[in-house]
């Protein structure tokens, strides 16, 4: 494919050469007025542009313009916020008196498909647009934070609060328990690879979110089945800002500063209550425990977290230059984190050109975007060891040698117990560079011969390179550095993409049937390739050099897919949908390589109906009914189905023959591993009131995965493994989701826009095993020191939480370690699974998604809730806890307070006492704003205060209720911010 | 122009369709990773992957590049000879573990359930091993020139069913016929795996390497140890006792004027117990600080007796890195049983500052009392009991390891040394009704073990209680017990008892289908063909 990028430089000539054609020619004025319609009123700041070139103005207090054009100009626009857009053949005509009507909010909204992009009041599937006037305001990093609560059946999670850190996305809950879950995204027309480089947090992290233009989310299989084999989960398409033909440079200039605080800390026992507890439980820990124990008050919670202050600051500069539509941003991030020693800082590039060339045949579209971040880790385990260290140890003790200062307990203690947290964290140099370049260049030409035919090729390059390293000095506890006393730890990797795609478009109004065609055919090639290296090294022994462990990776896939789409609409009431894909990938070997994922829609504008017609109280009314076929592919193995081998790396070696040599292991495979298919089904209603001051959508779904890949038991003897990921189950997703948007105010000087939105989804295993054994337990989760906590069985949610069920004394206090028998067999109930029951899941039943706008004058006002019913979380922080951990052979830990309800001497890893109801309600932001909008100057300053994660509301007991996958084991705590930000526009 | 030049190019990128359809057979790009069909590209394939079948048995994969073998939840906790020794001793007189994983408590008490994750992982880990021996054996079947690999791979695959009758009884069968992918391996029973286990052993004998051609590599005496444990416990396994077998193979491995005995027992347990340094040695598995480690093996052995305080890794051991886990160390029966408390003190209170049991003249006892010899519960901390450091990653003399890692032993995990050879034959004769035969055997042990002939025993003072003892005393720690005492009917009876077991302070009588574990839940829900064990 080195032949796609020799295409690419090409085709840039060829643009270069294209867009230095645009002339010069003689003037003319032309003067005129420009009024609302309804009201009559004139329009000052309304713009005027000549099509095809560069020329402008806008109106004046009064609505009146007077603009030089050239004598062959063809035709002017004229536009106005809320108005819809006219353009007006200017022939021989000087004197332009022009009206603009209210513009039917959101019909005329263009929302963009698979391959193409159609009128939302024509789209058949189920899709969300959600432009940048609707994302979630503040200091916001990442691409996936602008949509949290935004869209019906869209739920996004953030990994915690750490700089720069990432959030799981999942649309209609997940299709699939081992392969990924992740919706696709596809980023101006390239479809990005979610698999990241290392050192990265965030997939996304390239995009700034300033540059966003809009979200389009594709939700049901008719929209996503054009995509085949990476849309079981959902595609998201991210467009970013471009330059507009014809209108004047603009500059935009953002400074934001915010302020960051953890919100609370966990509550733990202080250095007088833990020496409290040592006196009254001499009998268990022994005589000379409370010796070991000193005199300070230490509140280590305190002693890793800060204020964090981050800047964010971003330039934009968007235009025309002649013909040549332009923007170009740089964005520079600085966060800092609520943790010490943890911090991130990204700069940003963005370009983007799209020429219309060659009287409007050839439309260019050139994009490029570039990113460089750097990482600083810092060491999260110290969240762990700042709950569990002992408080009353100083931070610091100058007596010790070794320890570089620090307090450390003996190395023993270090082993088993705790590491001092302070140094865990300052001293961790755990640091990472991210860079990533995206460009593509799009180029769709209108057939000269056949003005019906375009066609259209994209051409994309991604890559992507992280390099990071993961130091600890020699003076760090060695259960921090093991094997090694110190450690020195590099890692490297690359990822590069390479995308081709080409189709034909076909459009013809066939006015004798009263019907139109929009056919799309094409074709699509996309190369992923991964490498990676890592070593560490570290100190032995003082007389010993460094010992080292090193790895490499290097892997790579295909996917080659042959699409097409037929669209058609009958007398502008009912539109028809199929699309049909056929994809091959290199994931699977013979017959399994290639799969078809055909799709079906239907369409009924029922608003068009002559019963409708003429009813002004709906605006719009459409059903639709949509069904498809889509693939998952994305199993994290690119080579699932081959017998292959891998060696040793140093240090499993064996002698043969006298000499340590590498092992060489045949790896588990199943040369019949296949695509999971899930098949949608969807009905969905979309409606308008009122002039579409009320409107909304209704969906309701079901989707259907079979040949799920599990990753299950092999019969022993049967395959390279214990385990094997092949395709044995079955699951369903049922759901329905009801978003509304209101506009109670819609005022020149006021406005008020509120948007609801309703998902509710219901996740059911159907299938997980070749044979249908009843009694099969499901798949387990657990480690070996907590026992099995969660599983995935048929007749369940997947991840549902496993446990025994705790008995209670008459007080309401569990009594330990007594369970109920489910099994009724007797012996130890706890932990036995047999006696386990299922006690809910970590997936919320509903989500409700809030959020408000409001406009008076220069003033701004937004917030965004979101509610979550039915979540459960397992306290793992709680769960840990107990006596007989808090004193072991002279050194001590701490916990939190949770041990005062329970009382347990010992831990209770099975007790569903643990898990509780984290159902909340989140302010996730609220936003102020005051735009200084003086017209006649240039300069349009922007002032506004947002504070983010401003309030949570919820009866669960740990830190914060939204725990991605429902284990709430101490993730980086999501900090409140407050943000300032000025903006200026010119 | 423009135009044509456009539409030229369109159809030029339409046109490469064809050729790219032909990307999506797609080869690895990994170095480390070696398609089935190119093993035959380089010699050295074919010793990597009989490497494998050993290594499988005492490391945990591939490291940095392939993870464990088994998805488990903790590699190295189950990695075959780790699981091995925590089944065969802890669930005995000679060692409970304090931890508090998941799993383990259950072992010390003898109250284990088919979801035992370590009897379970050390099933799925040997069916693994064989798994791996079939294919290798399936590839080298036909080739002349490998004939002697594919005899050692052999020989592990009979070893690993060994394991298999000895702790399942009924472990599912498969050979090299088998193929890999999605199937239902038949349940084999007992006996008749006793008859192939026989069979291939006894086939391969001729085929294997001379004695030490390339340790550790296994060698015709490491076939001949297997069978004779195999015949010493036939009757277990088949009903049928097979002294005479037993003996015939013992006489081959002691005759054959190969091995001897260590000078100093340590040997066997130090750095330096290769067969290189070590005379005795016969099979073991390799541990090398730098080429062969893990926290596995007798790494494990030696960390998980150590504690901060009364055995520090530090100074027995000369570890330094990651030390100390605190878990295992013996109970007060088996410390009477090896330091012969009655004999050594008369009746007496040891001494307080005899810690370490200096008065005993039995060189085998590396034991140390902990704050109590008692151990107050069946969890308590590793600081009770009777700590254990008969292991240790110096070499025998104390000096330094070769390959000397700070976190890694470079000991190796001892399976068959020249000892076993004569206690087998000691039983084996005693049970012929050779009883002077058998105290000969006996002697011979005893005399190493007390520098003289202060320790031996007349045919008159010659018990079947005490070969079983002597078995203790002299292999303790070396994963034996279980066996040994379910051969003596010692493992759940009511007259051996020790501390914790069946889970009360003295010890108490357990049910005797103990005497087998259970097939794993996983596995009997994996595989239909698979029954229970009774009694589970």
């Amino acid at each position: 494919m080195r032949i796609i990028r020799k295409k690419l430089k090409v085709f840039l000539f060829l643009v270069a050469i294209l867009a230095s054609t645009a002339g010069y020619a003689q003037l003319k004025t032309v003067t005129g007025k420009i009024t609302d319609a309804s009201s009559g009123e004139s329009l000052p700041g309304a713009t005027i542009a000549v099509m095809g070139t560069t020329l402008g103005t806008i109106t004046n207090l009064d609505g009146e313009f007077s603009l030089d054009i050239p004598t062959d100009a063809k035709t002017l626009q004229f536009a106005f916020v809320g108005m819809k857009s006219k353009e007006v053949e200017i022939g021989s005509q000087t004197t332009f008196n022009i009206t603009l009507e209210e513009d039917l909010i959101g019909l005329d909204e263009v929302v963009v498909i698979g391959y193409g992009s159609v009128k939302k009041s024509d789209a058949t599937g189920a899709v969300i647009a959600i432009s940048s006037d609707d994302f979630n305001k503040g200091a916001i990093t990442s691409a996936q934070d602008l949509l949290v609560g935004k869209g019906a059946g869209v739920v996004i999670t953030s990994a915690g609060g750490a700089p720069g850190s990432g959030s799981t996305i999942r649309i209609r809950g997940g299709s699939s328990l081992n392969a990924s879950n992740d919706p696709l995204i596809i980023i101006d027309g390239i479809p990005i690879d979610n698999n990241d480089v290392s050192g990265s947090s965030n997939f996304l992290s390239f995009v700034n979110p300033n540059d966003i233009e809009s979200f389009n989310i594709l939700k049901d299989a008719s929209a996503t089945a054009i995509y085949g084999s990476r849309a079981s989960n959902g595609v998201i398409i991210i467009n970013t800002k471009k330059g507009k033909a014809g209108s004047p440079m603009k500059i935009n200039f953002d400074m934001n500063t915010s302020v960051a605080t953890a919100i609370e800390f966990i509550d733990v026992y202080s250095g007088d209550e833990l020496r409290k507890i040592a006196l009254d439980n001499k009998d268990l820990y022994g005589a000379d425990s409370y010796n070991m124990l000193w005199g300070e008050n230490t509140n280590w919670q305190e002693e890793i977290f800060q204020t964090a202050i981050s800047q964010d600051n971003n330039l934009s500069v968007a235009g025309s230059y002649k013909a040549l539509p332009y923007r170009v941003s740089i964005g520079y991030t600085d966060q800092a984190g609520i943790m010490k020693n943890t911090d991130m800082q990204r700069l940003t590039g963005s370009l983007s050109l799209n020429p219309t060339l060659l009287d409007g045949d050839l439309k260019v579209n050139l994009n490029a975007k570039g990113m460089i971040t750097d990482n600083n880790f810092g060491d999260t385990g110290a969240l762990g060891s700042a709950i569990t260290m002992d408080p009353t140890k100083p931070i610091y003790d100058d007596s010790q040698t070794g320890s570089a200062g620090y307090f450390q307990w003996n190395n023993y203690g270090a082993n088993l117990g705790t590491p001092n947290p302070v140094e865990q964290l300052m001293d961790a140099d755990n640091k990472s560079k991210v860079k990533r370049i995206v460009g593509n260049i799009q180029l769709n030409y209108r057939i000269p011969f056949l003005p019906e035919l375009r066609a259209n090729l994209n051409m994309a390059t991604d890559f992507s390179s992280g390099e990071g390293h993961n130091n600890r000095p020699v003076t760090s506890p060695s259960n921090l550095t093991a094997p090694y006393w110190g450690r020195l730890s590099n890692y490297s990797s690359e990822n590069k993409n390479d995308l081709f795609d080409f189709y034909f478009n076909y459009v013809k109004d066939l006015e004798q049937i009263n019907s139109v065609i929009d056919a799309t055919a094409g074709y699509s090639w996309q190369h992923f390739q991964r490498e990676g290296d890592s070593w560490t090294r570290g100190y032995t022994d003082e007389d010993h050099p460094y010992q080292e462990t090193k790895s490499s990776y290097i892997t790579e896939n295909y996917l080659v897919s042959f699409f097409g789409r037929l669209n058609y609409t009958l007398a502008d009431k009912y539109l028809f949908t199929a699309t049909v894909r056929q994809d091959g990938s290199s994931r699977f070997a013979g017959d399994n390589q290639w799969g078809l994922f055909p799709s079906a829609a239907f369409a009924w504008k029922i608003k068009e109906e002559s019963f409708l017609k003429d009813v002004d109280a709906v605006s719009s009314l459409k059903l639709r009914l949509g069904w498809g076929v889509t693939g998952q592919q994305d199993i994290g193995n690119d080579y699932p189905a081959q017998a292959t081998y891998i060696s040793s790396s140093e240090g499993s070696y064996y002698p043969i023959g006298g000499q340590y040599i590498p092992t060489l292991r045949p790896s588990a495979y199943d040369p019949n591993i296949k695509w999971e298919e899930t098949t949608t089904e969807n009905i969905g209603i979309d409606f308008g009131f009122f002039n579409e001051r009320v409107s909304g959508s209704f969906d309701v779904y079901k989707r259907v995965t079979d040949d799920l890949l599990n990753t299950v038991t092999v019969p022993t003897g049967s395959n390279f493994s214990n385990t094997l990921l092949t395709n044995v189950g079955s699951l369903e997703n049922k759901g329905a989701e009801f978003s509304l948007n209101l506009i109670p105010i819609s005022k020149k000087d006021m406005s008020l826009e509120i948007g609801l939105n309703l998902t509710y989804n219901e996740n059911k295993i159907t299938k997980l095993l070749l044979n249908d054994d009843p009694d099969y337990i499901g798949i387990l989760y657990g480690s070996a020191f907590t026992g099995t906590n969660q599983v995935t069985r048929v007749g369940y949610p997947a991840y549902s939480f496993f446990l025994n069920q705790q008995v209670y004394d008459n007080n309401g206090n569990p009594i330990e370690g007594l369970y109920t028998d489910i099994s009724g067999d007797g012996g130890v109930v706890a932990g036995d699974n047999s006696d386990k029951y299922i006690y809910h899941n970590p997936v919320a039943d509903v989500l409700i998604g809030l959020s408000a706008r409001f406009n008076y004058k220069n003033f701004d006002v937004s917030a965004s809730t979101r509610t979550s019913i039915g979540n459960y979380v397992y306290n793992q922080v709680a769960a840990g806890t107990s006596y007989d951990q808090m004193y072991q052979i002279g050194y001590w830990k701490n916990f939190p307070q949770y041990l005062s309800d329970t009382q347990f001497v010992k831990r209770q890893f099975t007790s569903d006492y643990f898990v509780s109801n984290a159902s909340f309600f989140k302010l996730d932001n609220f936003s102020i704003g005051y735009t200084y909008a003086d017209i006649k100057g240039k300069m349009i300053p922007r002032l506004s205060f947002t504070v983010q994660n401003v309030l949570t509301i919820t009866n669960y007991e740990g830190i914060d209720p939204e725990v991605q996958g429902g284990m709430d084991n101490n993730f980086y705590p999501r900090p409140r911010t407050f943000m300032v930000g000025i903006g200026f526009t010119y | 122009m423009y135009k044509n030049k456009i539409l030229i190019a369109i159809f030029l990128s339409a046109l490469m369709i064809a050729s790219c359809v032909k990307d999506l057979d797609v080869k690895p790009m990994d170095p480390d990773v070696i398609l089935a069909g190119n093993l035959g590209d380089d010699p050295v394939y074919m010793q990597q992957v009989l490497g494998k079948i050993y290594a499988s048995f005492i490391i945990e994969g591939q490291g940095a590049n392939g993870g464990a073998d088994i998805s488990a939840s903790d590699g190295a906790f189950f990695t075959t000879m780790r699981a091995l020794w925590n089944l065969q001793e802890l669930t005995t007189d000679e060692a409970i573990c304090a931890w508090g994983d998941v799993g383990i408590a259950d072992l010390n008490t003898q109250t284990w359930s088919p979801s035992n994750p370590f009897l379970t992982a050390l099933y799925q880990r040997l069916g693994l091993s064989i798994t791996y021996a079939n294919d290798f054996i399936r590839l080298t079947k036909d080739d002349p020139s490998m004939v002697q690999y594919n005899a050692e791979a052999r020989f592990l695959r009979a070893l690993a069913y060994t394991w298999f009758i000895d702790l399942f009884a009924n472990p599912p069968f498969t050979t090299e016929e088998d193929g890999v992918g999605n199937f239902y391996p038949e349940q084999i029973q007992r006996a008749d795996l006793f008859n192939y286990i026989e069979s291939e052993l006894k086939s391969i004998e001729g085929l294997l390497g001379e004695p030490k051609f390339s340790y550790p590599q296994a060698d015709r005496a490491a076939a001949q140890m297997l069978l004779a444990r195999l015949y010493l416990n036939a009757e277990v396994y088949t009903g049928i006792p097979q002294w005479e077998n037993c003996k015939t193979y013992t006489d081959l491995v002691i005759n054959s004027g190969n091995y001897s005995l260590a000078s100093n027992y340590r040997q066997n347990f130090s750095a330096d117990n290769g067969a290189a340094q070590n005379p005795e040695m016969i099979f073991a598995w390799e541990q090398d600080g730098v080429n062969t480690q893990g926290y596995v093996g007798t790494t494990f052995i030696i960390e998980s007796s150590s504690d901060a305080t009364y055995i520090r890794a530090e100074d027995y051991h000369g570890l330094t890195s990651n030390t100390n886990w605190n878990g295992n160390r013996a109970t007060r029966e088996f410390m009477n049983l090896l330091v012969d408390t009655l004999s050594t003190y008369g009746g007496a209170p040891i001494p307080a500052d005899d810690v370490e049991f200096s008065q005993s003249k039995d060189s085998r006892v590396y034991l140390k009392m902990k704050k109590s010899i008692d151990i107050p519960s069946a969890s308590a901390s590793g600081d009770y009991g009777v700590g254990v450091y008969k292991f240790t990653a110096n070499n025998a003399d104390g000096s330094q390891a070769a390959n000397y890692n700070p976190a890694f032993a470079s000991t190796d995990f001892p399976v068959f040394r020249l000892a076993d050879a004569y206690l087998m034959r000691a039983e084996a004769l005693f049970n012929m009704g050779d009883a002077n035969g058998a105290v000969a055997d006996i002697n011979t042990i005893r005399e190493r073990a007390f520098g003289n002939t202060d320790g031996n025993i007349t045919s008159a003072e010659l018990t079947s209680q005490f070969i079983l003892d002597e078995r203790g005393r002299e292999f303790y720690y070396e994963a034996q017990r279980r066996t040994d005492l379910v051969r003596f009917g010692q493992f759940t009876d009511g007259n051996h008892k020790w501390q914790w077991k069946g889970g009360t302070y003295d010890g108490s009588q357990t049910s005797s289908h103990l005497n087998i574990f259970p097939i794993p839940g996983d596995e009997v829900s994996a595989n239909q063909n698979i029954l229970q064990n009774s009694g589970y």
